[in-house]
Parts: C-alpha cells; structure tokens; sequence
C-alpha cells in the first residue's frame, strides 16, 4: 500500500509535467486551432536556455546566487517566449489559410531543428546534461511515505501557474479578445481584433508557460538531454488529445492519468519499463475509441 | 492523287518526330551525364560545382520558355521510348561503376528510398493522410522476409511475398483504427505505432533486440546467388550489379503500379478524399474503402522495399527503422511534389545522392531535413515539381494551397 | 460619405466582384439587394477590410481605407453586423457586447452606449450574463446590432440581418435598424428580403454576379419591372 502511494506520488509528478506541456498544445489548439507539434521541444529549450543564462550570469561577480537564479528564469522564461513567437511567424503564419495538417508537418520540422541544433550548437550538446537548479532536498517521510519538499513544490508553482493563466484569460481585455477569437475567428476579425497580435502573443504564453515546465523538469529530475522533447511532445500531444484538444482542464487530466499510468507501468509491471510509453499509448487510443473526442472535449459538429 | 498538302504534312510530322526523338536522347543523356558524374566526383569543389549548374540552368531555362515547352512536349508525345530510352541507360550502371562498388551501392539505396516514397505518395500525397509510420511499413518487411529466411530457411521469394502480405495486413490495422477521426488524430496514431514499433523490435528476444538479425543469407535463382559477381559478356560486375538489377526492376515495377493506381479510378478517388472527404461521401465515394487502400497498398511498398533492403544488406537493426527516417521519406515526397510521380523520382534522388557525397552534412543530416521541410512548405509548397492537373477537359479544380 | 469605386476582387482564379461601385451619403439608409451568390457578403467584407480588392479603392469620407488592415478600419468608424450574427457562444452578452467597443479607451463612454444599446433592446439587459449561446435566433440578432453599435460608428454595415428570423422578429429588427439611423448613424444593409430592405432605406442597389446592373432612389426601384419581378413577388 505505501509502495502504491509512493508510486502514486512519483506519477503525479511525471503527470504535472506532462499536464504543463499538453495544456500548451490545448491551449494553442483551443485558441488558434493551431497543432504546434514542437512544443515540448520549446520547453526543454526553456531548460536549455536557463543553463545558458544561468551560466553566463554566473560570471558577473557581484551578482550573488539567489539574483542569478532569479534572473535566470525570468531571462529564460521570456527569451524561451520570444523564440516561440519566432516559430509562430515563421512556421504557422505562412499557413493560416492552409489545412492544418500543414502546420503539423512545419512544427515536426520546426522540432527537429530545436532539437539537432541544440545537439550541434550547445556545448557537448549530444550527451546528457546535469541541471544545475535543484530543490533543497527536504524530505518528510509519514509511515512510510515520502513526501519530497520538491513534490509539494512543484503541485504549488503548477497550481499558481494555472492560476494566473486564468486570471489572465479570463479577467484581461486580451484575455477577452483570446476567448473570442477560439470561439469565432471571423467574427473576431470583423471586430478588428488583430489575429496577428492574438497569435503572437497567445505563442508566447503557451511558450512561457512551456519553459517553467521545462526548468521544473530539470529541477526535479536534475538532468536533461536534446532529445527529451521528441517523446514529451508526442506523449504531451496525446495527453491533450485524450483530454479533449483545445480543452486546458482535459489536458491537465489527461497529463496526470498518462503519468500515473506511465509510473505504474515502471513500478509494477515486471519488465515494461521500456515498454511504458505503450502503456500509455494503449490507454490513449481506448479512451478516444470510446469517447472521439476527449474526456472532456466538445463534439465537433462538421458544418457541411 | 498525290495531294502536296499531305506530302510536306507527312514529312513535316517526320522532322518533328525525328526532332522528338533527338531531344529526347539528348536531354537524357546529359542528365543522366551528369547524374554519373556528381556521383563519380571527388572534391567537394567539383561536387558543388555540378549541384550549382543545374539550379543556374533551371533559372536560364525559365526564360526560353519555348525550349522547355519543346522538350516537355517531346517526352510526352513520345513516352514510351523515352521511358524505353532511360532504362536503356540505367542498364549501363553497373558498367559504369564496377570498379566503384560503393557508388552502385547509392543506386541501390536511391531506387529503395524511392519505392518506400511511391508508397507514401499514394497515402500522403495522393491521399491526403499524414503518415508517420512508414519506416515501421518498412521494417515489417525487413523483419518478415529477415525472420523467415533465417529462422524457417524460407527463401527469399516466399520472403518477399511474405512481407508483401504482412505489411499489407499491417497497413489495413493502422488505417482502419483512423477511419473515424480527422487527419490529427491519424497522424497521432501514425506516429504511436511507429514508437511501438521501434521499441518492440528492439527490446523483443525473438526479432533480435537492440542487436537485431544478422546473417541474413542472399536471394537465389537455383544455384545462383546473389552474393556472388555477375558476369555477362566477360565483363565481371561486384555482386551489387545482381540487386542494382533487382531494385531496377522493383522501381519499374512500382512506377507502373504508381502510373496506373493515379490514372485509374482509385487515384482519382483518392484525390477526391484529400481535397474534401465529406464532398466525396456526398457522391457516393466509399471514403472508408478508400483510405483502406491507401493505406494498404501503400504499406507494400515499404514491405517490398523493407525484404530487398533486408537480403542485401544481410543484417538489419532497429536504428534503421525510427522515426526520423519516416520524417525523412516525408521530406522526400513534400519536396520533390505531392502526389507527382516524377516528383518524388527527383525527391528521392537528391535527398539519396546528395548527403553521400556532401558528407560534411552528416552530423546535421535531420536538421537540414527539417530546414528543408519548411522551406519548401512556404517558398514552393507544390514540391519541386508541381502536381499536374489532370488531363481531362475539366476546369481546373484544385485549390491554391495543398 | 462612403465611396466605394470600381472594386474588383478574385478568390483564386474567380472574380466575386467586378467594377462594383455604391456611394453612400452621411444620414442614408442605402440597400444592396441581389440574390444568394451575388457577391453582396463579399462587398461588405471588401469595405471592412477581411478581402482586399483587385482593382478600384474605397474612401470613407477623405480617407482611403482599402489598404488599411481591420482594426484599422475599425477606428475610422465603420462596423459591421455579420451574416449569422457571429456571435461568441461561451461569453455573456456583457462580454459580446464590450468587445464591439474594443478601441474605446473611455470606460464611462463605454458604459454610456451599452445604456443606449440596453435601451433599444431591453432584453439584452434582462439576460446580461447568460451565454450568448443560449440565446434564441432573435435575441442574438440582437445582441449582434447591439454590438454594432458599440463602437459609435460613423457608418453600420449589416449583412442580412433578418435572415432566418421569424416574420415578426424581422418587423422588429428592421424597427431597431430605423431608430439607429435615426440617432445619427448612416446604414449600409445588404438583404435579400428586398421588400422590408426598401421600406426603411432611401436608397438602394442591386448586384447580381458581381456586377451592380440598377441603381437609384427607392421609388424608383420600386417600379422597375425587373426588381418587381426578381424580388417584390410575395
């Protein structure tokens, strides 16, 4: 029973982090009917990106460390921000009057090209690299169950993330026009909201919020590598889709029943550890069998 | 009796063709050319050199239009001895390199890399669905032929035809788990059975894990065997020449199949579910049989291509089968032309030929798949040669974008 | 005040609209009538900003705003009421109604047209904070004028405002349209029920395959035979 908590605690972090990942996809989905394939590589470029920082701040003498951690992440955060906007000019508005297959095949290119050029550009790039942020390794054991220090951490940052997106989304005169342009574009349009400015900047919230993921991955797991973003993004993307694509709470259920399921299979299953991203994927295709279009996603009626 | 009208006619549609037929000759031979010669090249200088000149005399030529129109119209009026011309000319290859076994062995991989794109063409380019999963399509034939011939001593025959089914059946199971969803989601699931598939193959004992299957032994015809020289007229060619020819045939067989599905009422249907799946159920099109076939029939391509590739390379492992090698064959066929049969016959050849023989490519192979990816999506999203309209007296039907 | 002058506009190889001219005179309530297809919905889309023309500008008062981009157009005072409403179903009829004032910065003016607008159409004040979904087809016709107006607009644009009401909605609609413009707003109304169209407009054009074919007071279409025929035939 204690194992099982244990593992339940494990899970929900692996779920918290595919829950912030696919909420960016959900949200670039819901919004702007956008499938934004190399998300989950922006967030690990978040991850990258506050190692750079972090390593050149550290070179200013008289900075000491808790102002260079804070500049780091909010350095990292908005510079992870404007590269997210970067790749919506160039690989989502050329195509918003195509199909939006489209944009899924640039954005699986655009991923390739985060991830290869991190590989070639970073320092050692190709290897494996140890995170230099970390939690204070506080521990409080109950019975026989761990709570990490980071763990509660980590449920209180998520929980004042979701927080303030949806203040933002929903009490803010942007946030009204971001509402109004998911539900009607071409009303939106008419009404002179700029689907420029929507775009960009709808881009570099879910960008933002991907590069917190990021850094916390790194913080938690303390170690991160060029390629972690191929499998997040795909195990990310089915989060969303089994939530319901476009909906930002499916994604958060879908992100944390995947990474339950993932930790499970780890744990309990005797040899599936390789085997776990099947796991999760068997559990993605029978809920779409049995529900199309999400947990908790809205019928999409096709207007013939 | 003897009208002068009909005389002059007469040898007038004479000059033209005799005309036809030189140009055709001519234009062949100078690609082919200089096909031989980029590949023989040594010094990236001289390699560069010949990539350039062909962008330069693309741009010159964009100006005589006249000429471009003559020589199209040549190799269509003429078809088959052009295609009869070519092959001609593809024959003499081996020739050609057999002292340079290694420049046989880019040939070889040139014609599977395009028999996998001709499969994908008809999904993707034809089809309109986004797969994901070829390089598994290709792996189940390597792994079907590969498993029969070395654990049940089959041969390579019955392998082939084997990994022809298997992938077929393979095909139908990921089509038919899409069938009610949108393009997403097929994609999604595209992209979840290729993972799967890699990582059975890998950790599984009995298709040889991480190590995968060696000793793969080489197709026989009685007592030939493919891994011996072949020689004709006295001439010694290395054993590749044997599977140059093999491949050869395969590729002209696939075009075929690829030429007749297109003009045939299946290609057409196809078209019609990319550029508007309810329209077509409106008509009374089985989009469902539809996408099945697609799914099928495009998936032999990958098992054929997957048995050859198995025999010959005698050894196959998991790496081979991943999915940046399927982001790599949607590059392909996105850059040489959707659902454009010569297309993807250019696609193929530059995406092969090319990163051989530029080799300073190597470390940043997938990023320069992915810049290009993009790059033809915004600057010339038909591919490089753009999909015909069909000829029928028709208005022209197709959108602007893809 | 509005001059539109030989528009030309294509979508892909088609042409929509060819050398389409209308000029619209401060206070007027001009119709633009014509049959499904007939390119009306894309003139007003031309004028708003969402297609841009081939050929020919567009001049409201002395200023050119063919080239301008929507929100542009916007704040030079023009609005439209799309076909279909266009309303935004999850938002509340407070929010729908705000967002036709996006470019008002003054709070209080703001606060004073959505007075105007609850005074028109007293029911928008009655379900204020219901979702704009729930509504019925009227109401949203409603709320989709009402939005209209909330950016003051020089000159309103509506596209088939009546359409797929009931009879009795419609009277009503066409009511609210004539008090608009009774306050000062100029009218552009595209419609296909050309007899309620010519009863409140001065006014009025016809299009048919893109091209304007009659034009002239009211009065006068009313007795042109061809109109009688196409249109006026109950």
């Amino acid at each position: 029973m204690v194992l099982v908590i244990n593992q339940v605690i494990t899970g929900l972090m692996l779920g918290i982090m595919y829950a912030l990942i696919a909420s960016g996809f959900s949200l670039l989905f819901g919004v702007l009917n956008v499938v934004q394939f190399a998300h989950a590589d922006v967030c690990f470029l978040g991850a990258f990106v506050s190692m750079a920082v972090m390593t050149f701040l550290s070179k200013i003498e008289f900075f000491p460390t808790w102002l260079v951690i804070f500049f780091t992440i909010i350095f990292a955060v908005i510079i992870t921000g404007i590269i997210g906007t970067i790749i919506e000019k160039i690989c989502v508005k050329p195509f918003r009057k195509s199909p939006g297959l489209i944009i899924l095949l640039s954005t699986v290119a655009v991923g390739f090209i985060i991830r290869e050029g991190i590989k070639i550009f970073y320092p050692s790039g190709a290897s494996p690299k140890f995170f230099p942020l970390s939690f204070p390794q506080w521990t409080f054991s109950m019975g026989g169950v761990t709570v990490r220090f980071s763990n509660i951490m980590i449920i209180i940052i998520a929980g004042i993330i979701y927080f303030l997106l949806s203040l933002f989304i929903n009490k803010t005169k942007i946030g009204l026009q971001i509402r109004a342009t998911s539900q009607n574009v071409e009303a939106a349009q008419v009404l002179g909201i700029d689907l420029d400015k929507i775009f960009m900047i709808t881009f570099f919230l879910a960008s933002t919020i991907g590069a917190v993921a990021g850094i916390l991955n790194g913080m938690y797991y303390n170690i991160v590598k060029f390629d972690m973003g191929l499998m997040g993004g795909i195990i990310g993307f089915s989060a969303a889709v089994m939530g319901g694509l476009g909906n930002i709470y499916g994604a958060i259920i879908g992100g944390l029943i995947l990474g339950i399921v993932e930790s499970f299979t780890m744990a309990f299953v005797p040899g599936g550890s390789p085997y776990k991203e099947i796991f999760a994927f068997i559990v993605v295709v029978l809920f779409l069998l049995f529900k199309p279009s999400g947990i908790l996603g809205k019928k999409v009626i096709e207007k013939v | 009796m003897d009208n002068p009208n009909t005389r002059s006619n007469y040898s007038h549609r004479l000059y033209k063709k005799i005309g036809y037929f030189l140009t055709i000759i001519v234009t062949e031979v100078i690609i082919f050319y200089m096909f031989i010669n980029f590949l023989s090249s040594e010094g990236i200088d001289y390699r560069l050199f010949l990539l350039i000149l062909p962008i330069i005399a693309f741009f010159v030529l964009q100006r005589y239009q006249k000429i471009t129109n003559f020589v199209k119209e040549a190799h269509s009026q003429c078809n088959s001895f052009s295609i009869i011309f070519m092959i001609l000319l593809l024959i003499f290859i081996p020739f050609l390199f057999k002292d340079n076994s290694y420049l046989l062995h880019i040939c070889i991989m040139c014609g599977l890399y395009l028999i996998m794109a001709l499969g994908l063409n008809i999904q993707l380019g034809s089809t309109g669905m986004v797969n994901f999963a070829f390089a598994a399509f290709f792996g189940v034939g390597a792994y079907t032929s590969a498993l029969l011939t070395v654990n049940f001593h089959f041969s390579f025959w019955l392998g082939i035809l084997a990994a022809i089914i298997i992938s077929a059946l393979f095909g139908l199971l990921i089509g038919s788990l899409t069938l009610k969803s949108t393009g997403f989601y097929y994609a999604l699931v595209t992209m979840a059975f290729q993972i799967i598939f890699h990582l059975l193959v890998n950790n599984l004992r009995f298709t040889g894990g991480s190590g995968g299957i060696s000793n793969i032994p080489f197709p026989t015809i009685g007592k030939y065997s493919f891994g011996s020289s072949l020689n004709i007229f006295g001439i010694n060619l290395p054993f590749q020449a044997n599977y140059y020819y093999l491949v050869l045939a395969v590729v002209l067989f696939s075009l075929y199949l690829a030429k007749r599905l297109y003009n045939s009422r299946t290609g057409l249907v196809w078209n019609a579910i990319r550029e508007d799946e309810i329209a077509a159920k409106c008509q009374g099109i089985s989009v469902n049989k539809g996408k099945l076939e697609a799914s099928a029939i495009g998936a032999i391509f990958g098992g054929m291509a997957g048995s050859i590739y198995a025999h010959y390379i005698s050894f196959i492992s998991p790496e081979s089968f991943t999915f940046h090698f399927s982001v790599v064959l949607i590059c392909i066929v996105i850059l040489g032309g959707l659902d454009n049969i010569l297309g993807v016959i250019i696609g193929a050849v530059l995406l092969t030929v090319i990163p051989e023989k530029i080799r300073f490519f190597a470390e940043a192979r997938m990023l320069f798949y992915g810049i290009i990816i993009i790059a033809v999506l915004i600057f010339k999203p038909q591919g490089l040669v753009p999909e015909r309209i069909r000829k029928y007296n028709f208005l022209n039907f197709k959108k602007d974008n893809i | 005040m509005l001059k539109i002058n030989g528009i030309t506009t294509r979508y892909g190889t088609v042409e929509i609209l060819r050398d389409v001219s209308l000029n619209i005179n401060e206070g007027e309530i001009v119709a633009l009538l014509g049959a499904n297809g007939a390119g009306k919905t894309t003139t007003l889309n031309t004028v708003i900003g969402l297609v841009k023309p081939i050929h020919g500008n567009i001049y409201l008062e002395d200023m050119r705003i063919d080239k301008m981009k929507t929100s542009e157009i916007i704040k030079t005072g023009i609005s439209m009421v799309m076909e279909n409403r266009g309303i935004f179903p999850d938002l509340n009829i407070v929010e729908n109604l705000k967002i036709g004032a996006l470019y008002e910065k003054d709070e209080k003016s703001i606060n004073k047209t959505l007075k105007e607008v609850y005074d028109l159409f007293p029911i928008l004040k009655e379900r204020e904070n219901q979702l704009a979904g729930t509504l019925s087809g009227g109401e949203q016709g409603m709320l989709s004028i009402g939005r209209g107006m909330m950016s003051k607009p020089k000159i309103m644009l509506l596209d088939e405002p009546s359409l797929g009401l009931a009879p009795m909605l419609v009277d009503g609609v066409f009511e609210a349209i004539k008090r608009i413009n009774n306050e000062g707003t100029t009218i552009l109304l595209v419609e296909q029920n050309a007899v309620k169209a010519l009863k409140i407009a001065s006014r009025g054009y016809v299009l048919q395959k893109g091209q304007i074919i009659i034009e002239g007071p009211v009065k006068e279409l009313k007795e042109n035979e061809v109109i009688k025929k196409a249109y006026l035939t109950i």
